[in-house]
C-alpha cells in the first residue's frame, strides 16, 4: 500500500514539475537566450538541491494542517488531484497542483469534521496565497522602477546588457528552481513521514528515509521538467526579457524565504507568484499590458479547481466510508512501517530507494553528457554552415566583380570606338570642305580664263592652276592640317602615350595616331609620303619597341591606351 | 572575460559604422571630383568606395554570425541585423551611384555644378547623421531622438534642393536636349536617394529606441 501511495505521490510531483515550469520556460524558449535543454538541466539540478538541502520542512504549515493519518484518505486525495490535473490539462486549463492538493486535504478535513477545529492553518495558508502575489507584484514594480530610472544613465552598450541579462537569467533560474525544490518538493509526500522510520547507509553516509523521500520527490519534479516539449506552450506572452528575469528572481526569493522562515512557512504556487510579478513589472509601463483574460484564467486555476478537488474528495470519502466503517478498512500510515517490518521489507525498501537514487543520478548524468555533445555538434554544424554561406557569398561577390569589370571594359571599348568614329567624321568633313573650297577656286579661275580675251592671260591663269594642282598633289599642306586636326582630337591619347612611352619619335607618334583613328597602311602611306611596305615595316618596329607579343592586336592596344 | 564576445561584436559594429561614414565621405568627394573634372581623383574615389563596400559586407556577415552564436534575444538581434542591413544599403547606394557617374558620364553644365555639389553635401549630411544616431541606440537610447532630428531636417532640405535643381534643369536650361535633362533628373534622384535611405534608417532607429526604453 505504501508503494501505491508513493507512486501516486511521485506522479503528482512529476506533474507539478511539468506544470509549474512549462509556463515559465516559454519566454526563454521564444527568445532562445538559453539553450532549452541546458535550462532544463540546470533547473533540475537546483530543484533536487533545493529539495534536499531545505531544513525547515518539519514545521510547515501544510504538515500542521494534515492531521489525518488514514492511508485511504491520501489515496483518494492523490487520485483526485491526478484526475483533475489530467482532465484540465487536456482541456488546456492551467492547473496548480499545490492548491489542488490543498483542496483535496480540505475535502478530507470537512468529512472528518476537523476543518473548523484546525481553521487557523488553512486561513494562514490562504492569507499567504493572497499576500505573496501582492508582495511579488509590489517588489517587481519597485525593482523595475529603480531599474528604469538608473539603467540608461549607466550608458551600458546594448550587447553588454544582453550578456548581463543572460547571466541574470541563469541566476534567476537557479533561484527559482532552488526555491521550487525547497518550497514545493515535500508537499506530495509530507504525510508519508510517519511511515518511514528507517535509514539507509551509502558508504559512511547515513541518510534518514524521509530525506531520501524528499530527494526522490525533488528528482520526480526535475523529471517532470524533462517532459516539457521544446516548442513550449501555444500561448504567446508579451513579456520583455528583463521583466521575465525580474519575475522569476522575485518568485525564487519569495519561495526560498517562505521555506526558511518557520513562522510563515507555507507552500506557494510558483506560477501564481510569477504571474503577479509580471503584472507588477508591467504595471508602470501601460495598464493595457495587464492581461485580464489571464486573470480570469487564474481565478479558475487558483479558486475553482481547488474547490472542485475539495468537493470531489469530500463526496468520494463520504461515499466510501458510508459503505465500509473506518476501523474495518483503513490502516493508518503510522501502522505501515510495522507492516513493513512484519514482512521484513525495510532492507529491500532501502535498497530500492538507493537503486532509484543511483539510477536517477546516472540518468541525469547521461542526459547531461548527451545534451552537451548534442549541443556541441549542433554548434559545430551551425558554424560550418555559416562558413559555407560566407564562402559562397564571397564567390558570388567575386563573380559579380568580374562581370562588372568585363562590362566596364566593354564600355571603355565602346566609348573609344565612338571617339575614333567621331574623329574620322571630323577628318573627312574637313577634307570635303577643303576640297570643295579648292574646286570652287579652280572653277572660278577657269571661268575667268574662259571669259578673258587675252590669250597670254588665259595661258598664265591655266599655268597657275596647273602649278597649284601639282602643289596640291604633294598633299604637304593638307597633311599638316589633317595632323593638326587629328592631334587636337587625340590630345588625351597623346598625353597618355607620352607618359607611358616617352622614347617614341614624332614620326612614330604620328603613325600611332593615324592607326588609332582607323586608317589602313594603304591610306597612311600617301599621307606620310612613304610606300605601303615602309608603313608595314614601321608598324613592325613600333610593335617591337612597345614590347607587344605576336598574339596582341596592335590597333586594339592603341585603343586601350 | 564575460564580455569577451560582446566586446568583439561591439568592435566590429563600430568598424562597420566607421565604414558607413567613410563611404559617405568618398561619395561626396567622388561627386565633387567628377564635377570639377578631376578624373584621376574620381577614379581613385570609386575604387576606394568599392573596397569599403566589400569590407563592410564582410563585417556585416561577421557581426551576423556573432549575433546568432551569442544567443542575443531574437527581438534585439533582429533589430540590430535590420539596422545594419539598412545602413549597408547606404554604402551600396553610394557605391552604385558613384559608379553610375563613372559609367554613364552625365553631362552636367558648368552653371549646375554648384547646385549638384550643394545637393550632394546636404544629402550626405543626412546620411552622416545616421552614424551617431546608431551609436546612441546601442549605448544611450534616450539620445536617439535628438540625433535623428538632424536626419529628418537634412532629408527635407535635400528634397527641397533636388526639386529646385530639377526645376532649373527643365525650365531654365533651354540649351540642353531633353535626353540630357532626363539624365540630370536621373542623377538628382540618385543623390536624393541617399538621404531617403538615411530617413528609412532614422524611422527604424526611432522605433528601435522606443522598444528599448519600454
Amino acid at each position: 500500500m505504501l508503494i501505491v501511495l508513493l507512486i501516486t505521490a511521485l506522479i503528482i510531483a512529476v506533474s507539478l514539475g511539468k506544470t509549474e515550469l512549462e509556463r515559465l520556460f516559454s519566454p526563454t524558449m521564444e527568445n532562445k537566450i538559453l539553450s532549452f535543454r541546458a535550462t532544463i538541466l540546470l533547473s533540475a539540478i537546483f530543484v533536487v538541491l533545493g529539495a534536499f538541502l531545505i531544513e525547515s520542512r518539519d514545521g510547515h504549515n501544510l504538515s500542521e494542517f494534515v492531521n489525518t493519518n488514514h492511508y485511504f484518505d491520501f489515496l483518494f486525495i492523490n487520485l483526485t488531484v491526478l484526475a483533475i490535473y489530467l482532465v484540465f490539462t487536456l482541456l488546456k486549463v492551467n492547473v496548480s497542483v499545490i492548491q489542488l492538493f490543498f483542496g483535496g486535504i480540505t475535502g478530507v478535513m470537512l468529512h472528518n469534521n476537523t476543518f473548523l477545529t484546525h481553521i487557523g492553518t488553512p486561513l494562514k495558508l490562504i492569507l499567504c496565497w493572497i499576500i505573496t502575489p501582492i508582495v511579488a507584484a509590489i517588489l517587481a514594480f519597485c525593482i523595475n522602477k529603480l531599474f528604469q530610472k538608473y539603467i540608461f544613465t549607466l550608458k551600458i552598450h546594448l550587447l553588454k546588457v544582453q550578456t548581463i541579462n543572460r547571466m541574470l537569467l541563469i541566476l534567476g533560474f537557479i533561484l527559482f528552481a532552488f526555491g521550487l525544490g525547497a518550497n514545493n518538493a515535500f508537499i506530495t509526500t509530507v504525510y508519508l513521514k510517519s511511515a518511514l522510520m528507517h535509514s539507509i547507509f551509502i558508504g559512511i553516509m547515513q541518510i534518514d528515509a524521509y530525506s531520501l523521500l524528499i530527494l526522490l520527490t525533488g528528482i520526480a519534479i526535475a523529471g517532470g521538467m524533462f517532459l516539457i516539449k521544446d516548442n513550449g506552450r501555444s500561448e504567446k506572452r508579451d513579456i520583455s526579457i528583463e521583466h521575465y528575469i525580474l519575475a522569476i528572481s522575485v518568485t525564487g526569493v519569495l519561495l526560498i524565504f517562505f521555506s526558511f522562515v518557520p513562522i510563515i512557512n507555507a507552500p506557494l504556487s510558483p506560477s501564481q507568484l510569477v504571474g503577479a510579478a509580471i503584472i507588477g513589472a508591467n504595471f508602470q509601463r501601460k495598464h493595457e499590458r495587464i492581461n485580464f483574460k489571464s486573470l480570469h484564467k487564474s481565478f479558475v486555476t487558483f479558486i475553482l479547481l481547488p474547490l472542485l478537488a475539495a468537493l470531489i474528495v469530500f463526496v468520494v470519502v463520504t461515499i466510501f466510508y458510508s459503505f465500509k466503517p473506518v476501523d474495518s478498512v483503513t490502516k493508518t500510515i503510522s501502522e505501515l512501517p510495522e507492516q513493513l517490518s512484519h514482512y521484513q521489507l525495510s532492507v529491500q525498501f532501502n535498497l530500492l530507494i538507493t537503486i532509484i537514487i543511483i539510477a536517477s543520478a546516472i540518468l541525469i548524468a547521461s542526459f547531461a553528457i548527451y545534451f552537451y555533445f548534442n549541443s556541441k555538434k549542433k554548434t559545430e554544424e551551425l558554424q560550418k554552415r555559416w562558413q559555407e554561406q560566407i564562402q559562397f557569398s564571397e564567390y558570388q561577390k567575386a563573380l559579380t566583380e568580374i562581370e562588372k569589370n568585363a562590362i566596364q571594359l566593354e564600355n571603355t571599348n565602346l566609348s573609344t570606338q565612338l571617339e575614333v568614329n567621331r574623329n574620322e567624321l571630323i577628318t573627312f568633313s574637313l577634307n570635303i570642305r577643303e576640297q570643295k573650297q579648292y574646286l570652287e577656286s579652280i572653277y572660278n579661275s577657269l571661268q575667268h580664263a574662259v571669259n578673258s580675251s587675252d590669250v597670254g592671260e588665259k595661258n598664265s591663269i591655266i599655268m597657275g592652276e596647273l602649278n597649284l594642282l601639282k602643289q596640291k598633289m604633294s598633299y604637304s599642306g593638307d597633311i599638316e592640317n589633317i595632323y593638326k586636326k587629328t592631334e587636337e582630337g587625340q590630345l588625351r591619347f597623346l598625353e597618355k602615350l607620352n607618359a607611358k612611352f616617352p622614347n617614341l619619335t614624332a614620326q612614330e607618334k604620328r603613325l600611332m595616331v593615324l592607326l588609332r583613328i582607323g586608317l589602313s597602311s594603304k591610306e597612311i602611306a600617301p599621307l606620310l609620303n612613304i610606300s605601303t611596305k615602309s608603313v608595314e615595316i614601321s608598324r613592325y618596329r613600333l610593335r617591337t619597341k612597345l614590347g607587344l607579343n605576336r598574339n596582341e592586336n596592335f590597333i586594339q592596344f592603341l585603343k586601350t591606351i | 572575460m564575460i564580455f569577451l564576445k560582446a566586446n568583439k561584436t561591439i568592435e566590429l559594429i563600430d568598424k562597420f559604422l566607421d565604414g558607413v561614414d567613410q563611404s559617405l565621405l568618398l561619395f561626396k568627394e567622388g561627386v565633387k571630383n567628377y564635377l570639377y573634372n578631376n578624373l584621376d581623383s574620381f577614379s581613385h574615389n570609386t575604387s576606394s568606395l568599392a573596397n569599403v563596400e566589400i569590407e563592410s559586407d564582410k563585417l556585416r556577415r561577421e557581426i551576423e554570425k556573432l549575433l546568432f552564436t551569442q544567443s542575443i534575444s531574437p527581438q534585439v538581434r533582429g533589430d540590430i541585423m535590420q539596422l545594419l542591413e539598412q545602413m549597408d544599403n547606404i554604402i551600396d547606394h553610394a557605391k552604385k551611384y558613384l559608379f553610375q557617374f563613372d559609367v554613364e558620364i552625365p553631362h552636367i553644365p558648368a552653371e549646375m555644378t554648384q547646385d549638384f555639389i550643394q545637393l550632394t553635401q546636404v544629402s550626405v549630411s543626412a546620411a552622416e547623421a545616421v552614424v551617431p544616431a546608431a551609436k546612441a541606440y546601442f549605448s544611450d537610447p534616450l539620445q536617439v531622438n535628438e540625433k535623428i532630428h538632424r536626419i529628418y531636417f537634412y532629408e527635407k532640405e535635400t528634397d527641397f534642393l533636388a526639386d529646385s535643381v530639377r526645376r532649373k534643369v527643365f525650365r531654365e536650361m533651354q540649351d540642353l536636349k531633353l535626353s540630357e535633362k532626363f539624365h540630370l533628373r536621373y542623377f538628382t534622384l540618385h543623390i536624393e536617394n541617399i538621404s531617403d535611405t538615411a530617413e528609412k534608417v532614422a524611422d527604424l532607429l526611432s522605433i528601435m529606441a522606443i522598444k528599448r526604453m519600454i
